[in-house]
């Protein structure tokens, strides 16, 4: 019987089911819906997989290491989740909001004194928008140090890359909106940056802001950027992101030695194959006839160590996706996003900060050259993630076979944390040195 | 599955269900911080909103004020008790008048009449925000309002 034939007949669909969950998954609308067969059997499994439009974005099997929190902390599939969390929120959003900016700053003081939920939907909104620069940075750090952007993954790392620039840009776009002091002050901080690019660094800021000042222009560009090309740029590029993980395989292979040597040990007698659907790979089922069944399971490997990613792999992204939104729902609820003062040119805040993602390039611009600290070191360094895939082509992927790229880049992560910490905790009007214990200035 | 339902054959280790298992308990929990998060929410939302209004309108009739004097005191009085426009600060005035009216007044002005528009969509030069101070500004004189039957001549000068 074709696969077809199968989801076509009745075989499965809780014919012999009792009660009204039988005659749910017997009624033509549940069926229309939901066409695979109802068995819990390695079958019954593998066809959910591929005639169900959620699962089947997932392989039907996957190795057995991708389940474990350790090798991925789960952090990409986290920032995918915070982003769904802020296209929501942005939605509610959009429905209060007027980008203009005689209307901003009062659409702000609605959502908190006459908009069912309205604050709360902006408190999740902006925590989240926080969180995600620092869990797609925390993300693109687990990756380095699993050596997981080596081959044949380069070229994801490129598209990772992009997927990190275009969170900032969301997140700094996204600050303007408000209208508020702490807006207007960070956004000027912020563009000046691009004033320091020899030549046509003047030109690029009035470009990027509409005029020489912050205003009424600066406002709406910035929005249609952040309400409809960067969610589409995003969303493309984070589909061929995740496409290109799928096909990878998920995680990277371990060798036999190295950290995760354990593995190697305990997996053969963990998934010996009378557990890994015969019936699947006895060839009575053939999956799809134009799917061969190295990328139905992904990769090539001596001992069958799959396991069904429905219920596994998808339970397990529910419960993870669940947390998050938990997560951002108690910061929501405990903690008021910031509306200071209505925006104005003629008066300037002490500390004028940036967002706290660039307080480290504002740091480093307090010490050198503008040139240098504004545009050389940020450019050299997108430039040097960008081709680290390309440079780095030492295949290993155990720290202790590749030291020297450990130890560079690990230099580099303390050096932007420890500007990031000064710049956003440590410094006060002036940019004087003063601890967060003196006074905190800090503000999100 | 119902319980009478042959079971199948195990075909999975126990302990990879066991751990779906867990999954599942913390699936759960959070589940219910969900509800609860939005619960606790609605919750404190009325008060929230209550000292949200307060302090708006305290910031508001602040900046409404000062707007007031640079912008009207000239034709309505510096305490808008009329001058070559009407008296604004009356009980007859303000008691007939809602927010709604005395933004679309203010942002429009009165043509044919002295009283220009004012809001940037009508040529003027106050965004929505800063009409809508000017109201809450007006808006407060109103319990302390003087009863001026013939508000609308204003005061003549001297
Ligand atoms: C050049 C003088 C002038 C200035 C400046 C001016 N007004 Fe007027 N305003 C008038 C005159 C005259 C009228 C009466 C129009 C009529 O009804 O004929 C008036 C009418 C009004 C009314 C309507 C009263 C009613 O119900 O008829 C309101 C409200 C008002 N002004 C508010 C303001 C505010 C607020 C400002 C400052 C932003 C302002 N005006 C500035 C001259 C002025
Ligand atoms: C919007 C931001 C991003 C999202 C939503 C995202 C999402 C994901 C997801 C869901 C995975 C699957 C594995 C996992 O959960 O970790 C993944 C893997 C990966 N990501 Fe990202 N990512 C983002 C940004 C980045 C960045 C900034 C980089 C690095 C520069 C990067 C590089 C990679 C690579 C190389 C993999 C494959 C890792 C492997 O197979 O082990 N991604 N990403």
């Amino acid at each position: 019987m074709s696969d077809q034939d199968v989801l076509e007949s009745n075989e499965g669909v809780g014919v012999d089911e009792p009660g009204l969950s039988g005659r749910l998954h017997r009624s033509q609308v549940w069926r229309s819906m939901f066409r695979h067969p109802q068995q819990d059997t390695p079958r019954g499994r593998a066809l959910q997989g591929f005639s169900n439009f959620f699962l089947h974005v997932y392989p039907v099997k996957i190795p057995r290491r991708v389940l474990r929190n350790r090798y991925s902390w789960r952090l990409g599939f986290i920032s995918g989740v915070l982003f769904l969390i802020l296209l929501i929120t942005g939605l509610y959003l959009m429905f209060v909001y007027t980008p203009s900016v005689g209307a901003a700053y009062g659409d702000m003081q609605r959502l908190k004194t006459g908009v069912g939920f309205g604050q709360l939907i902006r408190n999740v909104h902006r925590w989240s928008a926080h969180l995600m620069v620092l869990v797609v940075f925390l993300h693109m750090v687990r990756v380095f140090y699993a050596g997981a952007y080596k081959h044949p993954r380069e070229f994801n790392w490129v598209f990772g890359i992009m997927l990190l620039l275009l969170t900032l840009a969301f997140s700094f776009t996204g600050y303007l909106l408000p209208w508020d002091q702490l807006a207007y002050w960070a956004v000027t901080v912020g563009t000046n940056l691009v004033k320091y690019v020899p030549l046509i660094g003047n030109p690029t800021q009035n470009l990027l802001i509409g005029g020489d000042q912050i205003g009424q222009s600066t406002l709406l560009r910035f929005y249609a950027l952040h309400v409809a090309v960067l969610p589409a740029a995003l969303v493309m590029i984070l589909g061929i992101h995740i496409w290109r993980v799928r096909k990878d395989g998920f995680a990277v292979r371990r060798s036999n030695v190295g950290a995760f040597e354990e593995d190697a040990v305990a997996q053969p007698a963990a998934a010996a194959p009378a557990h890994a659907a015969p019936e699947l790979y006895g060839g009575r089922v053939r999956l799809l006839g134009v799917v061969d069944r190295e990328s139905i399971t992904a990769e090539a490997r001596p001992v069958d160590d799959t396991v069904f990613t429905w219920p596994h792999l998808v339970v397990r992204h529910v419960v993870v996706a669940l947390g998050t939104a938990a997560v951002v729902l108690a910061l929501g609820v405990a903690f008021s996003a910031p509306l200071r003062g209505l925006a104005n040119p003629n008066v300037t805040p002490e500390p004028a900060k940036a967002p706290w993602y660039f307080a480290g390039l504002q740091e480093l611009l307090s010490r050198f050259d503008p040139l240098v600290a504004g545009i050389l070191i940020p450019a050299a360094a997108v430039m040097a993630f960008v081709f680290l895939p390309y440079l780095d082509r030492n295949p290993a992927t155990e720290a202790r076979n590749r030291k020297v790229a450990v130890t560079l880049f690990s230099i580099l992560l303390s050096l932007a944390v420890v500007l990031t910490v000064v710049g956003t905790f440590f410094r006060g009007p002036g940019w004087q040195w003063i601890p967060p214990w003196d006074h905190w200035y800090v503000e999100l | 599955m119902p319980r009478d339902a042959p079971t199948p054959p195990p075909f999975e280790p126990v302990a990879l269900q066991r751990s779906l298992e867990r999954y599942m308990v913390w699936g759960l929990v959070f589940m219910l911080a969900l509800v609860a998060g939005f619960v606790a929410y609605r919750v404190r939302e009325p008060g929230l909103r209550k000292e949200a209004l307060r302090s708006q309108t305290a910031s508001y009739t602040a900046v409404g004020r000062t707007l007031y004097r640079a912008s009207c005191a000239e034709c309505h009085g510096k305490r808008a008790e009329g001058g070559s426009g009407p008296t604004l600060n009356a009980k007859e005035f303000l008691k007939a008048t809602t927010d709604a009216q005395m933004q679309l007044l203010i942002s429009g002005g009165v043509s044919g009449s002295d009283m220009p528009a004012w809001n940037l969509d009508y040529g003027g030069t106050m965004t929505d925000e800063q009409v809508r101070q000017i109201v809450t500004f007006l808006r407060g004189l109103e319990p302390n309002a003087p009863s001026v039957p013939g508000w609308r001549k204003g005061k003549a000068p001297g």
